[in-house]
């Protein structure tokens, strides 16, 4: 029982509260039913940063990564014990003795903390804005961060100017989705070697190249202050590929 | 013909029709060395006077955010600080971690291009993505695209002397 009122506040996973004796918010009197068999260790169990199971005392919860900007993607799953082992979706699972371990469907999972009654994960530090407490280059070296509102959507990026007449450099995935495509329209139009053929998504300029020209709503803003920026015709001159990577901010 | 980079980077050239904008110059990092994120967070977060993180809206002006950290040259130098989390790096197979950055100063979205500043104010690193996200959209750790390897790609498909030109900064 104590198991399961630490499950409760410990906010894992139980999928059904009809299975918890609660009556109007408070423990029923009398007799409490026997908890429903559960895995032999709860908690949550993470295969790497962005894939982890809760395990908790009636199903389990996943957590994965979803591949963007918004963070996780959850959905649930079933235990259930089956020729005297548990499964999770219908998939073996097994727990090593401490419970600081689980392999399922081929993989291995490590506690990401711990069962119940244990250590919890400790809470998550303040996100600390050091601006108060800058070295002096630091200080003056944000003058030339430059915002960018990512045009079609609510996210935006960052940027910052390398030269003084211009030259900005910021990430890949932060350009305009056209110029993306009218970059990727460049490299088609290029033959690439066969030796180094060009992987795909990778934006790839001729030498010489002029450059990529962006279009009527130029998305560079403030930052530095710069009004007006149609006026000013920025230029892809040179970029590497974007989505590479997993997690973009 | 320009051969393919790997590298997640953009480089823009604005006319600025005469004017001039503060710049930052660029080095390589060193190990160990304590660096500071900028950023401008969208809308999704932003951080309160005490650092707690809170959304915003879309017509409210962005701070900028400034946090700090350690530059660290290996994916497994940061996975260490987090023993739990498996051995995986998140990093995509066509990522080429020799080019890579990592830091723990803490990231959120929005501030994606943005530069990981040296104590001395030059640019070590592009802001690309974060790693162990707790919170929705902010990040303990990130990565960034060295900018040595930045330039050197940028020489290789420009040009030396137009690398050069663009990327003329001193403090």
């Amino acid at each position: 029982m104590l198991r399961a009122i630490a499950a409760l506040a410990l906010g894992l996973a139980v999928p059904s509260f009809a299975q918890i004796p609660v009556s109007r918010g408070e423990w029923a009197p009398g007799a409490i039913p026997a908890l429903p068999p559960h895995p032999p260790c709860l908690g949550r169990y993470a295969q790497n940063p962005f894939f982890s199971v809760e395990v908790g005392l009636a199903g389990a919860r996943f957590l994965e990564g979803a591949g963007g900007p918004h963070g996780f993607r959850r959905s649930e799953g079933l235990t259930a014990l089956e020729g005297g082992g548990w499964t999770l979706q219908g998939e073996p699972m097994s727990f090593s003795s401490d419970c600081r371990s689980m392999d399922w469907t081929g993989r291995r999972f490590t506690l990401d903390n711990a069962p119940l009654g244990a250590a919890v994960p400790p809470a998550p530090a303040p996100f600390q804005n050091v601006a108060a407490s800058l070295p002096q280059a630091v200080r003056r070296a944000a003058a030339a961060a430059a915002y960018l509102p990512r045009s079609g959507g609510d996210l935006s990026c960052t940027g910052f100017w390398v030269s003084s007449d211009g030259y900005l450099l910021t990430a890949t995935h932060c350009l305009a989705r056209t110029l993306r495509a009218r970059a990727a329209a460049a490299v088609k139009s290029a033959p690439a070697s066969p030796q180094q053929p060009v992987p795909a998504g990778a934006l790839v300029l001729k030498d010489q190249a002029p450059g990529l020209r962006l279009g009527a709503g130029g998305t560079l803003a403030n930052g530095v202050r710069i009004e007006g920026i149609d006026d000013f015709e920025p230029v892809l001159v040179a970029a590497g590929p974007a989505a590479v990577t997993k997690h973009p901010l | 013909m320009a051969r393919a980079s790997t590298l997640e980077f953009a480089l823009l050239k604005f006319d600025l029709k005469g004017k001039s904008v503060p710049c930052l110059p660029i080095r390589a990092a060193g190990a160990g060395e304590k660096v500071w994120s900028l950023g401008y967070p969208g809308k999704a977060l932003t951080f309160n006077a005490d650092g707690q993180p809170r959304t915003i809206d879309v017509d409210e002006p962005r701070p900028l955010y400034i946090s700090q950290g350690t530059a660290r040259d290996r994916f497994q130098e940061v996975q260490t600080l987090f023993p739990g989390h498996g051995d995986d790096s998140p990093i995509g197979d066509a990522f080429d971690e020799s080019a890579a950055l990592f830091s723990d100063a803490r990231v959120s979205a929005g501030m994606s291009g943005g530069p990981l500043l040296g104590e001395d104010g030059a640019v070590l690193g592009i802001n690309v993505f974060g790693l162990y996200y707790r919170l929705k959209t902010a990040s303990e750790k990130a990565v960034f695209v060295r900018t040595e390897a930045v330039y050197s790609e940028v020489a290789r498909l420009l040009g030396a002397a137009r690398a050069r030109r663009a990327f003329d900064c001193r403090l």
